[in-house]
């Protein structure tokens, strides 16, 4: 019926809200890039500077150092987009995606695991802990904010059902 | 100041040759028979070798071990599915100019572009053509990594159709 609905929705927990509202699984639309918040976990000053430089001019930009922190932010800031190390001062990277994925609405919020560690066991233990995309350092400067609006893309059309059902 | 240039002589330049045809292709699909079909539709040129993975735990291992030249990936399979795959290959710089498909039966626009968000280069769907997949891969092998990185930008800031959807099924709780 109302398929092409004329709504606007900003961000992913605007979309949970209407969809306890309606009853519609409503998908959130990519907002510009210029206004979307990242939140950066990361304890390294050097990483930071360095994530700082590749995509300061296009997002508004958070760091924290760790966990705790982190989930910290996400329930009250609400961030568009988290990208975390997996080596955190006060836990792993792993462990917040899946603390994340534990809080209402947080299976929308786009996580990227940016790490040194390169190993496919690493990198299915991220996908498993609930990661959406799995970036290893060094990145590469000219793709990596690409690949985070691609990926804010991409949640963005992820089905509704696919977010429910269990990992 | 005599730079270096180097001699090919007829055997090298041989040796070279072979190399060159004799690629390297990685299926990862958990239907052992949909693998077999593959595996006769990319061997029938001559032009590839082929090695195969039954999902997309074991796919990724493969991957690293035989550094495929091509990998065709499904995306319904068991531990971690084919976007999870291609998002991995991509995210390595050391991987990340691999020439990649999924060939999978999802074919939903939705399907098609996750997969294109994800990373991959061609989205071929079930049940598909020999003809086509010999072609696909013909094409994506001659993708050269300039061009994929201008697809990829493309695909970040072009307007696509999916800016909302509304599905008015009952979410399933």
């Amino acid at each position: 019926m109302y398929r092409s609905f004329p709504f606007y929705i900003s961000g992913w927990w605007d979309a949970d809200a209407l969809h306890s509202v309606w009853g519609w699984n409503v998908v959130a639309r990519p907002t510009p890039e210029c206004s979307m918040s990242v939140l950066v976990v990361d304890a390294d000053t050097i990483q930071r500077d360095s994530l700082r430089a590749i995509l300061g001019e296009q997002y508004r930009l958070t760091f924290v150092a760790g966990l705790s922190e982190a989930l910290r932010m996400v329930r009250e800031h609400r961030p568009d987009l988290l990208v975390s190390e997996v080596d955190l001062s006060d836990g792993t990277g792993l462990e917040l995606c899946a603390r994340i994925r534990e809080l209402p609405g947080g299976r929308r919020l786009p996580i990227m695991l940016v790490t040194h560690r390169s190993s496919t066991a690493d990198k299915v233990a991220g996908f498993q802990a609930g990661a959406d995309d799995y970036v290893v350092k060094p990145v590469d400067t000219r793709l990596f904010s690409v690949r985070l609006r691609l990926l804010f893309r991409l949640k963005g059309i992820e089905r509704p059902r696919d977010l429910q059902a269990p990992r | 100041m005599a730079e270096a240039v180097p001699v090919m002589n007829a055997q090298t330049a041989d040796a070279q040759k072979a190399s060159d045809v004799q690629k390297k292709v990685l299926i990862i699909d958990d239907s052992p028979m949909i693998v077999e079909l593959i595996r006769s539709v990319v061997t029938m040129t001559g032009a590839y070798d082929v090695v195969v993975a039954y999902d997309g735990v074991a796919g990724l291992e493969k991957f690293y071990q035989e550094q495929p030249d091509c990998v065709i990936v499904d995306v319904k399979m068991p531990r971690m599915d084919g976007y999870q795959v291609v998002r991995c290959i991509r995210g390595d710089t050391a991987s990340a100019h691999t020439p990649l498909i999924i060939l999978s039966a999802l074919n939903e626009e939705v399907d098609h572009l996750t997969g294109l968000l994800s990373g991959v280069d061609e989205y071929l769907a079930k049940p598909f053509k020999p003809s086509a997949l010999c072609a696909t891969l013909e094409r994506v092998m001659n993708i050269t990594p300039e061009e994929r990185v201008h697809r990829i930008e493309n695909l970040a800031t072009s307007d696509f159709d999916y800016d909302l959807v509304v599905d008015d099924e009952e979410p399933s709780k």
